[in-house]
């Protein structure tokens, strides 16, 4: 799909400029703007690394497994299906846990692996999905890592707005699945 | 809010040291899983941000903000930041090229670039989120999910244009 995106932007911009006569501008701005990504990616592995370190330490200490210690009785509850199977719960608790820590790529193997368990209930894998879009986090760390890289006065202003909107976006989420899986099953039954 | 950060890490520190953990040796463990993981993004990212940036320039992304105005401010939205509602969903990089657009062309302390910044940090890229958890498992149909995220990336757009005007 990146695919399409990339080359729908490429071509109507280029296309568009010279029709409009700006083709000099744009020139600048691909040369310009290949230079600036390689100083803003460079520019942000101070703060991605130093957030990754501390995260590390964190693991290291064992916070994963204590959070999903006490993550377990509500996974039982928002998963009834997984009530007599440890694995999926685990790999739920885990992926959850990850998530919210902020550990990116840490958290797709057990993604993957809760899916695979919860697979006999779709409707367990819709919602593991679904509260997975919302994306909840401790401290975006990319997000003010951007800032600081920017020159915000205070990259870390972003947090406190971050979490309520977060937690909105859970709450609709949920609420909009709810009334959507209904809605379907009661289509289902009138057929 | 200025206190969170070193606070979490004063706190992540004391807990490393009460669990005997050595601190630094984890530490830089996990800088370096942090700074492969920005350099293997820089490839994409230079072709992400070249495209946004003749995207923007070519002239037609003035066009369309300035037609999708009047209705995203009806609902509250800041015409801006639609460019990020709409690449969200589908790829961590390519938004993290629009985010950075947004933010340095609006400036990074401006209402508009704080609500991208919340946009961003507040939801997953949800199409590659379904696509690889699933693969595995096989499964095809996901009824309602991708209804209700999406609709949840408007409402958190929607949302984070209020809030940000009060935080």
């Amino acid at each position: 799909m990146l695919n399409y995106v990339w080359m729908f932007l490429m071509i109507v911009g280029i296309a568009v400029s010279v029709v409009s006569g700006r083709t000099e501008e744009i020139m600048d701005t691909i040369i310009e703007s290949a230079n600036n990504a390689v100083t803003f990616s460079i520019g942000l592995i101070g703060v991605v690394a130093l957030w990754c370190g501390v995260i590390k330490i964190l693991e290291d200490a064992g916070a994963v497994e204590w959070l999903s210690k006490k993550l377990k009785p509500v996974v039982t509850r928002i998963f009834p299906s997984t009530k007599n199977n440890p694995k999926a719960q685990n790999a739920i608790v885990t992926n959850i846990t990850a998530n919210f820590l902020g550990l990116g790529n840490g958290a797709t193997p057990s993604g993957i692996e809760a899916v695979a368990e919860m697979k006999e209930n779709v409707r367990d894998v819709c919602l593991f999905l679904v509260i997975n879009s919302a994306g909840i986090q401790l401290i975006p760390s990319t997000v003010i890592a951007i800032r600081a890289e920017l020159g915000a006065a205070n990259p870390t202003d972003i947090i406190l707005p971050t979490w309520i909107v977060s937690v909105i976006s859970l709450i609709a989420a949920v609420a909009i699945y709810a009334v959507c899986s209904s809605f379907c099953r009661d289509r289902r039954h009138t057929k | 809010m200025i206190y969170i950060m070193p606070l979490f890490i004063l706190i992540v520190i004391i807990v490393g040291f009460a669990k005997n953990v050595p601190c630094f040796d984890s530490f830089v463990k996990g800088a370096q899983e942090g700074v492969s993981t920005i350099v293997k993004l820089v490839p994409s990212l230079i072709g992400l941000i070249v495209a946004v940036g003749v995207f923007r320039n070519s002239g037609i992304m003035d066009i369309v903000i300035s037609k999708t105005m009047p209705i995203l401010e009806k609902i509250g939205m800041d015409s801006e930041v639609l460019p990020l509602m709409l690449i969200r969903p589908v790829s961590g990089s390519a938004s993290l090229a629009t985010l950075r657009d947004i933010v340095s062309s609006s400036g990074p302390d401006s209402l508009t670039a704080r609500t991208a910044c919340v946009m961003m940090g507040s939801t997953e890229t949800i199409f590659y989120t379904m696509a690889v958890y699933t693969e595995k498992a096989k499964i095809r149909k996901l009824p309602g999910v991708l209804t209700a995220a999406l609709a949840a990336n408007i409402i958190s757009a929607i949302s984070a244009c209020i809030i940000c005007q009060f935080i």
